[in-house]
């Protein structure tokens, strides 16, 4: 076994030691004249801690916090404990092998978690006597919730020793990600809670019978997203052959987009059409070269026939966001630009690509006095152009972001495709 | 052959007035409190939408008109019937008039179809559970709705795409059956509960519905980025395509011809899949091409020639890697294969060329005559029917040449 740190040592000797402590005073209360259902729910537990559905955002998820619901709802806190760390425990050992120290600190962990969860049930009143909105749901979801940020805890300190990320960051990107998964989960837990107390308890076996459909449904639709994001960035290498500043243009250009969107404090999903848009923003001028040479049409005309083409192109993608992006990321926010939309009339993510793609070729073709780096001179040159050219407060969002995040000067191109990231 | 026409407008028109005829039913028979909860979970229930391979659809709506059969009169389950298809599109925010008045259609005149067959045996009175015999006149209904959406729908699939009976049957007609059967189980689970516990029971309703959407939810995931996938390929097709004089849709209609041409030859549906990918995707070797090779109006040199015979190697190895498109690499890499073997990369000749590749090498020669191109004017499609019969046998495979003029009145 490689040598852990000590702190590390002694914080899961810690959880370890809590959770059995907490087993040790509560053996008594524990409902033994059920040990069926008890026996049942161990092991459906350990059967879902030992098949992970890849879960559609990346990563891996189990449904074993959908048994612990049930669990939570039809078992007093001691039970709840002893059966959710046992069953735990075991599906760690069986799909991870035999080491000691990580399963009784799985176990130790969720046994705790479920518990903690179980008393925060009762106390808020959930009860199966008489199920309603306010005395059933309610209760439950709030226990879902402090189940979540309590294995989240667990798990980002121990991550914390283990692979050096910051506690704090992580735990709460950890509850912020998993909170909407987490809560959809709730009205089925609470259905099958009802059903075992009100029909049989073996009805749970339903829900285990759907597990495998859904596997292979997350597992296609996780290949899907990667290889769409294949052909994004295998059209982005065609994209980029076009242009003297070549490769990696579209990519930073979409980084930037990125960054300044998120600092807007976009959804998310508006942020994934503002990637794409910005990825492909320029694929209409694929096939260019042929106007340049062979042409006598004034420049701006043509110009203008290739972003319309390419919003065309765009408009491929049943997304209505990420087609408005390449029609109208050359209009200028005081209704100067190719087509004379001002200000909100042009979409947010449009104003975002403008703004980014001038930031982009100011750095790196050098069109300022720069050196491929971010200095003073661009920042004058965007706070110019603010109000005129570009919105001011994509400008502010953009600046702000720079400082958030220095490397994004770097501009690296070598980020990866949509589908990698969350 | 009309019924192309006469089929959709037909389902559209019973769609439209179906909307209208269960709106005006709703309002004077008046709704229960319970007919109301059911038509408010069909419209999460209707959002639930997933769209099958090669053509057809599974949505959650008919549990609630199953559950709406059990527990109310039939003016609800008509009603969610009537405004299920409209309302999922109109949340998903892909509502397409044409296409949900025909699902409108589809699911009323088999929601109807049910209902005149149960009164017909024993009367729809006896649905609710625990009235004696409800059990047979639940089953009469289902059977008869389920037998009416998948004939519709497997008609819809021989009439629009060519989709043989028996295709259809055993991929998206099987999934259809099988979904909605699940569908009627699960929902006479949920009327038993619903009934059995008062006041709670519609707690129990909501709960449940909220759950087998849950439970959908990835397959509707899936559906929908399989969706876009195949719209991010034509994207790429049509940018490489941008690199040609612009013919717009070419990769498209070539992808389609392509696939009309697979499903005469009656080939299986993994291979019309292959083929559906190789069509759209064909010339993406191109990207490796300069474009004034491409667009060169005179004949090239024998140094361009040998540039632009590498089109298709290229292409196939840039699919080569790619899960999913891998298997139609071979296609794209012999699309330039003539009968007769002078074609290019390898010389192929006759039954050696996979069949892919000549059905795609006709579609793209009959688009490209049927389309503007700078060297000439498009030509009507007998007259580029004739261009191919003079050169099949040498160029083009003969059958695939016939079951192109079979299914001529269906390609673009």
């Amino acid at each position: 076994m490689v040598r852990l740190p000590r702190g590390f040592q002694v914080y899961v000797l810690a959880v370890i030691a809590v959770a059995s402590g907490a087993l040790w005073v509560s053996a008594a209360t524990i409902s033994w004249d059920r040990w069926p259902e008890m026996i049942m729910f161990t092991g459906l537990i350990t059967l879902a801690a030992m098949y992970p559905i890849p879960h559609p955002r990346g990563g891996y998820i189990t449904s074993t916090p959908m048994l612990f619901y049930v669990l939570l709802c039809v078992h007093n806190p001691q039970t709840a404990l002893l059966v959710s760390s046992v069953g735990s425990g075991l599906g760690a050992v069986i799909s991870r092998g035999w080491v000691p120290w990580r399963m009784l600190f799985t176990g130790a962990q969720w046994g705790l978690s479920v518990g903690l969860a179980a008393i925060v049930f009762q106390l808020s009143g959930g009860s199966l006597k008489n199920p309603s909105f306010l005395t059933f749901l309610v209760p439950l979801t709030v226990a879902s919730f402090v189940l979540q940020v309590s294995n989240n805890l667990f798990v980002s300190w121990f991550h914390s020793w283990f692979r050096k990320t910051p506690f704090w960051g992580s735990w709460i990107v950890e509850v912020k990600d998993y909170l909407w998964p987490n809560l959809l989960s709730v009205p089925t837990a609470a259905l099958l809670a009802m059903l075992f107390v009100s029909v049989h308890p073996l009805t749970l076996l339903l829900f285990i019978a759907s597990l495998p459909a859904q596997r292979w449904a997350n597992e296609l639709y996780v290949q899907h997203r990667r290889i769409f994001g294949q052909a994004i960035e295998s059209l982005v290498v065609a994209i980029d052959a076009n242009f003297p500043q070549g490769k990696g243009h579209s990519r930073r250009v979409a980084n930037l987009a990125v960054a300044t969107a998120r600092q807007l404090g976009l959804a998310d999903s508006v942020v994934d059409g503002i990637e794409i848009g910005a990825l492909v923003h320029d694929v209409g001028m694929i096939g260019l070269e042929e106007l340049l040479d062979s042409d006598d049409r004034d420049d701006a005309a043509r110009l203008l026939e290739h972003v319309r083409i390419g919003a065309e192109v765009a408009r491929e993608i049943p997304r209505r966001d990420v087609g408005e992006i390449v029609l109208y990321h050359h209009e200028n926010f005081d209704g100067t630009g190719y087509m004379g939309l001002r200000g909100s009339q042009i979409p947010i993510g449009a104003r975002i690509v403008a703004l980014a793609e001038s930031v982009e070729s100011m750095i790196h073709s050098g069109s300022s006095s720069s050196d491929g780096s971010f200095d003073d001179d661009v920042i004058k040159e965007i706070r110019d152009g603010a109000g005129k050219l570009f919105d001011p407060r994509v400008v502010d969002a953009l600046l702000e972001a720079a400082k958030d995040d220095p490397t994004l000067w770097g501009l690296s191109s070598d980020s990866p495709p949509p589908s990698a990231r969350r | 052959m009309n019924l192309v026409r006469i089929f959709p407008t037909v389902l559209r028109a019973t769609g439209a007035i179906a909307i209208l005829g269960t709106a005006a039913l709703v309002l004077w028979r008046g709704m229960s409190l319970l007919g109301l909860l059911i038509v408010g979970l069909s419209i999460p229930a209707a959002w639930v939408r997933i769209d099958l391979e090669p053509i057809g659809y599974v949505t959650l709506a008919p549990l609630m008109i199953f559950t709406g059969l059990l527990l109310t009169d039939t003016s609800v389950p008509l009603f969610v019937a009537g405004i299920s298809p409209v309302v999922g599109g109109f949340i998903s925010g892909q509502l397409h008039w044409d296409r949900s008045l025909e699902e409108t259609g589809g699911e009323v005149i088999a929601v109807l179809a049910g209902l005149l067959l149960a009164s017909q045996v024993g009367g729809v009175e006896l649905l609710a559970p625990g009235n004696s015999g409800w059990i047979a006149g639940f089953a009469i209904v289902t059977v008869a709705y389920i037998t009416v959406r998948f004939i519709l729908s497997a008609v819809g699939a021989r009439v629009l795409q060519g989709v043989g009976f028996v295709t259809y049957s055993i991929a998206a007609g099987k999934a259809i059956a099988a979904n909605l059967t699940l569908l009627a189980l699960l929902a006479v689970g949920m009327s038993y509960l619903a009934s059995a516990y008062g006041r709670s029971g519609y707690f129990i309703l909501a709960l449940a519905a909220i759950a087998v959407v849950e439970a959908y939810q990835p397959f509707k995931l899936l559906s929908d980025q399989r969706a876009v996938l195949y719209a991010s390929l034509a994207m790429v097709a049509h940018a490489i395509d941008l690199k040609d004089a612009y013919t717009g849709r070419h990769a498209r209609d070539a992808s389609e011809i392509a696939v009309r041409i697979a499903r005469a030859l009656r080939l299986p549906e993994p291979e019309v899949r292959k083929i559906k990918l190789a069509g759209m995707l064909h010339d993406i070797g191109k990207t490796g091409v300069s474009g004034k090779i491409i667009r060169k109006p005179s004949r090239l040199d024998p140094e361009e020639m040998a540039v632009m015979r590498r089109h298709p190697v290229i292409g196939a190895e840039i699919m080569q890697p790619v899960e999913l498109l891998s298997d139609a690499s071979d296609i794209v890499r012999h699309h330039h294969e003539h009968f007769d073997g002078s074609g290019y990369p390898d010389g192929l000749r006759g039954e050696q060329i996979p069949i892919g590749s000549r059905a795609v090498l006709v579609a793209d020669a009959f688009n490209a005559i049927t389309t503007d191109r700078p060297y000439q004017k498009a030509r009507s499609k007998a007259e580029a029917l004739e261009v191919l019969k003079k050169h099949a046998g040498t160029q083009f495979d003969p059958l695939v040449v016939e079951a192109l003029e079979g299914v001529i009145h269906l390609v673009p």
